[in-house]
């Protein structure tokens, strides 16, 4: 995910619509888990001759193996 | 306390009116009588279309008198979430930005039900959009439990789970995008079974690629009505399954001794798990051993990436279908759900199709897990918390704890239904949940028929 800081997302978030500072502040805190997920994601990802093998995944709701 | 003929089953009431020991005229004002009592103090519903239902109802009682045969749902009341849109009736998604949209047509699966004889009574609360959190801003303030009227009902699906089981109307309908659902199934006492991705037809909705519309209802045998009526080919959803549709109710009596059910004791044990789901969900388990089900422990990997996959996709398809409206009419959003509906902006195109392989890897595990161990099903509590307030304690809310048995299922899109399995200590019910093979639905229900038939749930009224 290309937005990394804080400073990002703010500047991305009010390109797009007028955040007040109360709404900035709650959104940094939920994009916070959307990078998490993506990031979880692009690990999972493998080279061009491999596939994804969920057998080797988590095996608990926090996503430890 | 609800009256007589509003406390019968769905297909009870369908029998008496297509055996014409009531008139549906009879049975659509009974319920009406009971959503005038019930709905200030629930907000189950945002519209009534009390005209509308009466105006129908006598059509299928001119048509039995008639002699005509009447459709399987034949009189049956049915309340619609207001984000499934209703042809001439408005359709708000609680949202002041639609506060006035009357759709010119019905979605495809409300079509079905019409045609099946089903009478639309009125459209059912939800978190505006269907997303994020209730809220007092909503267009509609959020509806309260049945159950515990100090307590908010379990959402998206919230005022169908309050209606149906209130008895306000025999059946509802809402969708799932992530358990919401089978969550506030699980929350009223009901059944509730997000079906096979592409059973139930999206079209007249959103692109919205693994949110299923799901009944919710009192007892099994409902649910396989429901399921029958409102699924179907249309050529016109890319999304839609071609495949021949089983007759669910006609085949839902099975027996099910023998039948092998897995148990993934590693994930649900490292659940937050309240007492009273752990408790309600040992109970369940005991149930379908003394129907004759084989318990099987095994190791179920990936649900918390499944998870995380599911959340990306929701959040990136809110976005695209918000975006326009949000820079235009950014203060009609309520404060919550526009600042949840952004957090798509901030995903890109390779993200995207990042969770959507992730999720093809899961949904291929797991259906490989149930063919390579001969399981009809896997088992797992509904949700680890036993009231809304506990499902949105910060921290946990952003990261979909409390749809972390649910929402692994809308990626993959495997059948799962929830059923109620207990109550917690504030009095709010607790589900267990059934999730099975793909296209297997029937093998779902058959399982819960033959568990409503040894329970007395969906005897239970909320003292009301």
């Amino acid at each position: 995910m290309e937005y990394r800081t804080d400073e990002q997302v703010e500047a991305r978030a009010r390109q797009i619509v007028p955040l007040s500072n109360g709404d900035i502040d709650q959104l940094k805190e939920l994009i916070d888990g959307v990078r998490t997920a993506a990031d979880l994601m692009e690990s999972l990802i493998q080279p061009f001759d491999g596939e994804i093998d969920v057998s080797t995944m988590s095996r608990t709701v926090e996503g430890n193996r | 306390m609800s009256t007589s003929s509003s406390l019968l089953s769905l297909s009870e009431q369908v029998r008496l009116v297509q055996e014409g020991k009531i008139s549906a005229v009879a049975l659509v004002q009974t319920q009406l009588d009971e959503i005038n009592r019930l709905n200030p103090q629930l907000n189950s519903f945002i519209t009534v279309d009390a005209d509308g239902a009466l105006e129908q109802a006598r059509s299928i009682d001119k048509a039995r008198e008639n002699g005509a045969k009447l459709g399987p749902l034949a009189g049956a009341t049915i309340g619609v979430k207001d984000s499934i849109p209703t042809k001439g009736l408005r359709t708000t998604d609680n949202s002041r930005l639609l506060e006035n949209w009357i759709p010119q047509e019905d979605a495809s699966t409300v079509k079905r039900l019409r045609e099946a004889g089903a009478i639309i009574i009125g459209k059912t609360n939800l978190n505006e959009f269907g997303w994020s959190r209730p809220s007092e801003t909503d267009l509609m303030p959020p509806p309260w439990s049945p159950w515990n009227l100090n307590r908010m009902s379990v959402g998206s699906s919230s005022g169908s789970g309050a209606a149906t089981t209130a008895r306000m109307a025999a059946a509802t309908i809402g969708t799932d995008g992530g358990g919401r659902a089978r969550l506030p199934a699980g929350a009223h006492n009901l059944y509730g079974i997000k079906p096979t991705h592409g059973l139930v037809s999206r079209l007249g909705m959103d692109h919205n690629g693994h949110s299923e519309i799901s009944p919710l209802c009192r007892t099994a045998l409902d649910t396989a009505l429901m399921l029958e009526a409102m699924a179907g080919y249309e050529p016109e959803d890319d999304m839609s399954w071609p495949g021949k549709i089983p007759a669910y109710a006609t085949n839902i009596k099975a027996d099910i001794s023998g039948w092998r059910i897995g148990i993934p004791r590693t994930f649900v044990n490292s659940a937050p798990n309240e007492p009273e789901v752990v408790e309600a969900f040992e109970s369940f388990l005991r149930k379908l051993e003394s129907l004759g089900c084989e318990l099987i422990e095994f190791d179920l990997r990936g649900m918390a990436e499944a998870r995380s996959a599911n959340f990306l996709v929701l959040n990136s398809e809110a976005y695209q279908r918000h975006q326009k409206s949000l820079q235009l009419h950014w203060n009609l959003y309520g404060p919550i759900t526009r600042i949840y509906l952004l957090q798509g902006a901030f995903l890109s195109a390779n993200d995207v199709l990042n969770a959507s392989e992730v999720g093809r890897a899961f949904r291929n595990y797991f259906s490989e897990i149930l063919t390579s161990l001969n399981l009809k099903a896997i088992a797992t509590p509904t949700s680890p918390f036993a009231t809304a307030e506990r499902s949105r304690r910060p921290g946990e809310h952003s990261r979909g704890i409390n749809a972390c048995y649910t929402s692994p299922f809308n990626i993959s899109g495997h059948p799962s239904i929830s059923l109620p399995a207990g109550f917690g200590d504030t009095g709010i019910p607790v589900g267990s949940m059934l999730t099975g093979g793909l296209h297997d639905d029937l093998t779902l229900l058959q399982l819960a028929h033959a568990y409503d038939q040894t329970s007395n749930w969906n005897s239970l009224v909320p003292a009301i």
